[in-house]
This record gives structure tokens, C-alpha cells and sequence, in this order.
């Protein structure tokens, strides 16, 4: 069985956020990225699966230079080689849809994991184009998963309800939090990922659809009042406002 | 201009979500044409067209048919859904076939462009599409509802089979908790940092006469029962009083509990998105603050 799980390297989200001169994205420098957190999932499920069938799994990643340790956790985690689409613009997700068709069109994946979404973006679209550019099944928002010939997902629903379905392979699924608990990086296994394959390519985006008007930090109106300072003093102001309240 | 909006049936009732994208078709001057791919009890009251198809609950396959059916005969400028598991599936199929570009989870429109939050609230863009066509899905709750009136010309279409087997809905467990019913919720997020800090919440909850509320990552780690979570997929909540330990404020987690009273955040980022909806934030590190106010609260 030949697996792929497609991930991306994202900024912590407890950063300080500036745009960036251009307006359209924020400026990058001094901010520490992470793999998304939603892939983590994806490449838990995604390693379950090639133990559990002997598959082979390759992990691909569109993004600039620095996105190559977010390939190197997922080798840590069990993927067995990865390839790096260098990309140095940031892509909408249609963009990043097409870098990847173009990249895995002939290799005839029998299941793609995806996270549900980026954490920077929230956009839900790549898995989904992916899966409509591949013209093969797709679910999004798994949150259980198994495979017995066939797969059978629980998608979720709002308010805690899910949905039960079935569908062959080839298919594509977009993983949501809590599907699985992912694993930690062992050291033996970030030794043995450091001698993987990696292959790096590049290939031209396709024009974005979408436009940029501006970017900037939401509108303070209706903000919250800070209690900061000595802890005792904060203990004392939060005290009065609960009496204030009759809440203590 | 014309909308397509596409309305979303759970156990053969319409969502109410409709209204919501009707008052953003109104807000935006557009005319409406809804579309409902599966069987509904009662027809929305509005004035336009409404296309009634007859086949499943969730077959994107099936229902992105239909759509294009729809747009074909519409020539819609807009196709309108909610962000939603409903809405987030099927947007992205009819962007692709349609060739149009996506806008997600929009919270505003003006003069012909839409907001989005990025980075979890930290920052807002304002985008459009390059040829003007978009495919757009509305944040749950950011447009105003229109007011239910009219009756629409109804016209049907049937659905063909997807290849998507449909084995049925799950239900969650039943709880013995209901957090909707509390008057005080102490809530625990991913800023706790291990299980074992959850006694510390327990025990201001507790002098408090609070419930113990969570966010999700709390109860995918598997450190409370899914009763305890808040948030679009957990419960929704208005009490009088709740207070969020180590909580971001992603959308999700706002969604079920911006309504409550009074709002108090404990996070040690002042920047922290909650801000947007809470009345106090106390910029403190919880494991310090939290047992600190406990014992204040006792003496
Ligand atoms: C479809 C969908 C549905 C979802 N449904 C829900 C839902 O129902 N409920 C929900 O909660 N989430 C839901 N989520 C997840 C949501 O997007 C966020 O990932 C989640 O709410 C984050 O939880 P958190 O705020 O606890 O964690 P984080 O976002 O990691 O935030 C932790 C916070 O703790 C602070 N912190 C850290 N250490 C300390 C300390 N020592 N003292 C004080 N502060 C500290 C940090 O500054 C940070 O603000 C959903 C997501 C999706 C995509």
C-alpha cells in the first residue's frame, strides 16, 4: 500500500504578529514554527496505517527552507522519505493543491492523509482540492479511522454528533484533532530519520485566486481590561470584581 | 449580482444557518437562490427560489452535482455556504470544478471584499477573488440573521449516487454532566500544561460552586470527559460566570461560550484572542495566580 501524508510547518500561534511590508503576510523573522497541529494527526494516522498494512509512506511538505524540520519530525515519527517542494511565496490554497497534484499525480497513492486545516490559516481547502484534483474519494474532518480493505471514518459533526460512513481506496481523508494520540519523536528514531530519503524539488505555483486587500491586527473595540502588575494585587482586583458580581 | 446559498439538513431539518446567509445575501444586496440537497419537514420563509433535491444528508458527490446543476441554470456571481462540516466539505469541491477561488470562513463583507481571521484571531485580512466569482463560507454566528418572511417558488432536482457509503450518525454518549445548565464554569485549556495541574482548576471550581469546563485539547489529551468541553463541538454556554484558565480563544472555543455574563481569562499573553470577548484578563502565569485566588477565596 503506497501512503502519503501532506503536512505544513506553521508559526507558533502564541507569537507576537507583524505584517510584513507587502501587506499581505506577517513578518516571519524571530518566530518559532512548529508542524501544524492538525498534521500531527494526519501523520499519526498515517504511520498506524503502513504498520499496520507493511505500506510505504512518504510525507511531502510545500514551503520554504525551514519547513524541512517539520519533514523531519514526520521521518521521526515513521515516515519512510519525504519530499520538499521549496517555496519561498506564500500560497493560497488552491496554489498549494496544484504544487502537489503536479508532484504526486503519477505516483497512484491508495490513501493521502491531510490535516483538517492549517492552525495559521484555517482555510480547510488543500486536502479537499487535492482530493478533487486526483478525482479519487475524500472525507474531511475525520476523527476516527479504520482499514479493512476498505475504510470506515467518523467524520465530525457539530455539537459532539458524528457521522459513520464507508468508502473505497483510493481515497483522501483530512484528519482532525483527536483522532489519535500522535507520538513523540524517540531519539533513536530521529537518529534513523536523519538517514532517510529527502529529495528536494521545486515546482512553478499556478496564479493565486485570490487577492490581498490588506492585513492587520483586529480592531480593539469591545477589548478586555488587563489586570497586571504584583500577583497578590491581581488576586485582590479579581476578588472585589466576583464580589461586585455576588459570583463569591 | 446572484447568490447560490446552500443550505445544510441534519435528521430531515434545515438549519437555521440559513437565515444567517440570507442576512448576508440582504447585507451584501444580492439576490438569493437557496439550494437544499436532501428532504426537508418545513420549507424557510424568504422570497426567491428555493431548489429541493432528494438525496442524502452528507454525498458530496451527490450534492456538488446538484449545485453545479443549479449554477449552470443560476449563473450565480456568488455561491454562499456556512463554515461548517457541512459547508467546509462541500465549498472546496465546487470551487475546483467551478475554476473559482474559495474564501473561507468570511466574518465580514464590505465593497465587494471579506474578512478573514488569521493566526487564530491575532489577525484579520481583508481578501477577494482575482475574476470576482467566489465560493465563500460564512463563519457561524458573524452575519445577522434575516428575519424569516416569504414564501419561495419551489422547483426540484434529483440526486444521483455517490460513492460514499452513508452508515449512519453516532451519537456521543449520554453525560451526566450538563455544562449548559451551569451557573459557574471554571474552565481548563492546554495553558494547564499536564494533567496533573487539572486539581488546581478542580479546586477553584470548587470554592467557586463552579462546574469544570474545558477546551478541546484538554479532552483529546484525554484529561476530562468530552461532557466537560466547550466550544462548537462541545456545549454551548451562558452562565453567569466563566473563567477561562490557559485558553486561547480559538473561534471554536468563543463560539460556545462568548454569550456568558462575565467573562474573566487567565493567560500569560496579553495579546491572547480571548480578549476579544472577555470583560477582565489577568496576565499572570495560571500555576501561580489560580492557587492563589483558591486561597484568597477560602480565607
Ligand atoms: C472544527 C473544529 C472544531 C473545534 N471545536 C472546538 C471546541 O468545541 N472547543 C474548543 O475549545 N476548541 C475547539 N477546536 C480547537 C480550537 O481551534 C483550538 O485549537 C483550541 O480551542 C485551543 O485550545 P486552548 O486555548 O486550550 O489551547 P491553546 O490555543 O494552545 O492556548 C493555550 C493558551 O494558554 C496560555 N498559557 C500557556 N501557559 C500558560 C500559563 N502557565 N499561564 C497562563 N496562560 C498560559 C497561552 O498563552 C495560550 O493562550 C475546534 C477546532 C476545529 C477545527
Amino acid at each position: 500500500m503506497k501512503i502519503l501524508v501532506c503536512i505544513k510547518q506553521v508559526a507558533d500561534l502564541e507569537s507576537r504578529f507583524q505584517v510584513a511590508s507587502g501587506q499581505t503576510w506577517f513578518n516571519e523573522t524571530d518566530l518559532a514554527f512548529r508542524l501544524n497541529e492538525y498534521d500531527e494527526f494526519a501523520v499519526e494516522a498515517a504511520v498506524q496505517l503502513k504498520e499496520q498494512t507493511g505500506g510505504d509512506l512518504t510525507v511531502i511538505s510545500v514551503g520554504p527552507a525551514r519547513a524541512s524540520e517539520a519533514l523531519k519530525k514526520a521521518l521521526a515519527m515513521g515516515a519512510d522519505q519525504a519530499v520538499h517542494v521549496l517555496e519561498d511565496q506564500q500560497l493560497e490554497s488552491f496554489q498549494t493543491a496544484q504544487v502537489i497534484f503536479e508532484q504526486i499525480k503519477a505516483q497512484g497513492y491508495d490513501l493521502i492523509f491531510t490535516g483538517m486545516q492549517s492552525s495559521d490559516k484555517g482555510s480547510g481547502q488543500v486536502g479537499l482540492l487535492l482530493g478533487e484534483m486526483l478525482k479519487i474519494n475524500s472525507v474531511s474532518c475525520v476523527v476516527a479511522f479504520k482499514y479493512d480493505g476498505r475504510i470506515e471514518v467518523e467524520r465530525e459533526l457539530e455539537g459532539g454528533l458524528r457521522a459513520k460512513l464507508k468508502l473505497a481506496t483510493p481515497a483522501l481523508v483530512t484528519c482532525q484533532l483527536g483522532l489519535n494520540q500522535p507520538r513523540y519523536p524517540t531519539l533513536p528514531n530521529i537518529m534513523k530519520a536523519k538517514k532517510k530519503p529527502k529529495s528536494e524539488v521545486t515546482s512553478p505555483a499556478p496564479a493565486s485566486r485570490l487577492q490581498v486587500v490588506a492585513l492587520g491586527p483586529p480592531p480593539k473595540a469591545g477589548a478586555a481590561e488587563l489586570i497586571e502588575g504584583d500577583l497578590l494585587a491581581q488576586v485582590s482586583k479579581v476578588v472585589a470584581i466576583l464580589k461586585e458580581h455576588k459570583l463569591a | 449580482m446572484k447568490a447560490l446559498l446552500i443550505g445544510e439538513v441534519l435528521r430531515g431539518k434545515l438549519a437555521p444557518s440559513l437565515y444567517e446567509m440570507l442576512g448576508f445575501a440582504s447585507q451584501a444586496g444580492l439576490e438569493s437562490v437557496v439550494l437544499v440537497c436532501a428532504p426537508i419537514s418545513t420549507n424557510p420563509q424568504f422570497t426567491g427560489k428555493l431548489y429541493q433535491g432528494d438525496g442524502g444528508e452528507y454525498d458530496p458527490l451527490s450534492h456538488k452535482a446538484m449545485a453545479l446543476e443549479v449554477i449552470a441554470k443560476e449563473n450565480p456571481d456568488l455561491v454562499v455556504l456556512m463554515h461548517s462540516s457541512y459547508g467546509w466539505d462541500l465549498a472546496p469541491r465546487l470551487a475546483m470544478e467551478l475554476g473559482w477561488g474559495q474564501i473561507s470562513e468570511a466574518i465580514a463583507f464590505d465593497s465587494g471584499t471579506f474578512n478573514q481571521v488569521l493566526v487564530g484571531g491575532k489577525l484579520r485580512r481583508s481578501v477577494k477573488t482575482v475574476s470576482g466569482q467566489a465560493v465563500v463560507t460564512l463563519q457561524s454566528g458573524a452575519f445577522s440573521e434575516a428575519a424569516p418572511a416569504g414564501s419561495p417558488a419551489l422547483e426540484s432536482i434529483s440526486a444521483l449516487k455517490g460513492a460514499i457509503e452513508w452508515l449512519g450518525y453516532v451519537e456521543k454518549p449520554a453525560q451526566d454532566l450538563d455544562l449548559t445548565k451551569a451557573q459557574k464554569i471554571v474552565s481548563a485549556g492546554r495553558g494547564i500544561g499536564k494533567a496533573d495541574n487539572l486539581g488546581m482548576i478542580q479546586e477553584l471550581a470548587q470554592v467557586l460552586g463552579a462546574e469544570l469546563g474545558a477546551s478541546r485539547p484538554v479532552v483529546d489529551s484525554g484529561w476530562v470527559e468530552h461532557s466537560h468541553q466547550v466550544g462548537s463541538t462541545g456545549a454551548t454556554v451562558t452562565p453567569e460566570l466563566y473563567m477561562a484558565c490557559g485558553i486561547s480563544g480559538a473561534v471554536q472555543h468563543l463560539a460556545g461560550m462568548k454569550k456568558s455574563e462575565l467573562i474573566i481569562a487567565i493567560n500569560k499573553d496579553k495579546d491572547a484572542p480571548i480578549g476579544e470577548v472577555a470583560h477582565y484578563v489577568v496576565v499572570a502565569d495560571l500555576l501561580q495566580f489560580v492557587p492563589a485566588l483558591t486561597k484568597a477565596l477560602k480565607a
